[in-house]
């Protein structure tokens, strides 16, 4: 079990970062919360702890005049998020979690998120 | 958590939650392709409404604003700026060009078929290029969904 991340391994942690990690980028925080079906202080306190982790970076700004969270997985937490799925994988002996019978993911840690991190600046 | 299979099963069942929010309903695409038809057509409907048998109306306005509400409607639900923010799916970069040539293709060809004033060619073609649009739409929603699915 020595790979598997303890940040991330309860499930809602777990839930949180597979969902940012399958989503857009910045996700707005009830996008989130309603495809985790996690609570709102449930998700508030995960995210904060995988923001002091480093995995996470919390963004605060408006839409309109309406107050809005966003949430994005790091690079560092991507790439924590992806070994911790890959350690799932081995235990189970499959390959994991590829419905389009592709291999394991581990390509966007230091593709697309270092592309896209540099614009959006870190945690507030 | 102690099983791995439950981990396993809930990094699917969230790909699989932000996949389904990134798909397209068909009212969407076909509102879509309306309302692109529409804003092609502005200009003739502006110039030519009486040739066409079409009452004064500001059309290309309705449309234009009918199509922002739809762009709207899908960066709501799906949470994809798919301008800025999403960009970086490799499906999404790889149907840049297409898209792209797609897009200002109709506008031009359209557009250009109102100014030498063939006005029933440019409906035909509006209508096609809406269709032709629309299609392209859904292959790059296609496209995104597969990644999202993928874990791209």
């Amino acid at each position: 079990m020595s790979d598997l991340d303890p940040t991330i391994h309860p499930l809602p942690r777990l839930s949180l970062c597979a969902a940012l990690a399958a989503g857009p980028g910045w996700s707005e925080f009830s996008v989130v919360r309603d495809t985790t079906g996690l609570s709102d202080s449930g998700l508030s306190k995960h995210a904060k702890t995988l923001e002091e982790a480093g995995y996470l970076a919390i963004r605060k700004g408006r839409a309109g005049r309406r107050p809005r969270t966003w949430l994005r997985l790091t690079p560092t937490g991507r790439a924590r998020f992806e070994a911790h799925v890959a350690a799932l994988g081995r235990l189970t002996g499959a390959v994991p979690v590829s419905p389009q019978g592709t291999d394991v993911p581990g390509s966007r840690a230091g593709g697309r998120d270092a592309a896209e991190y540099g614009d959006h600046g870190t945690a507030t | 958590m102690d099983d791995p299979e439950d981990g396993l099963a809930e990094v699917r069942r969230q790909r699989e939650a932000m996949g389904a929010r990134v798909r397209l309903p068909v009212w969407h695409r076909v509102l879509f392709a309306v309302a692109w038809t529409g804003v092609l057509l502005g200009p003739l409907s502006a110039r030519d409404h009486a040739r066409l048998g079409l009452p004064a109306f500001p059309y290309w306005f309705l449309t234009t604003a009918v199509l922002l509400v739809v762009l709207a409607d899908f960066r709501r639900r799906s949470g994809l700026h798919l301008v800025v923010r999403s960009r970086a799916y490799p499906g999404l970069r790889r149907m840049v060009v297409p898209t792209a040539a797609v897009v200002v293709g109709s506008v031009v060809v359209v557009w250009g078929l109102t100014v030498l004033h063939l006005p029933y060619a440019a409906l035909g073609c509006a209508v096609s290029a809406g269709g032709l649009t629309a299609r392209q739409a859904w292959k790059v929603n296609q496209a995104v969904r597969r990644d999202v699915l993928a874990g791209r």
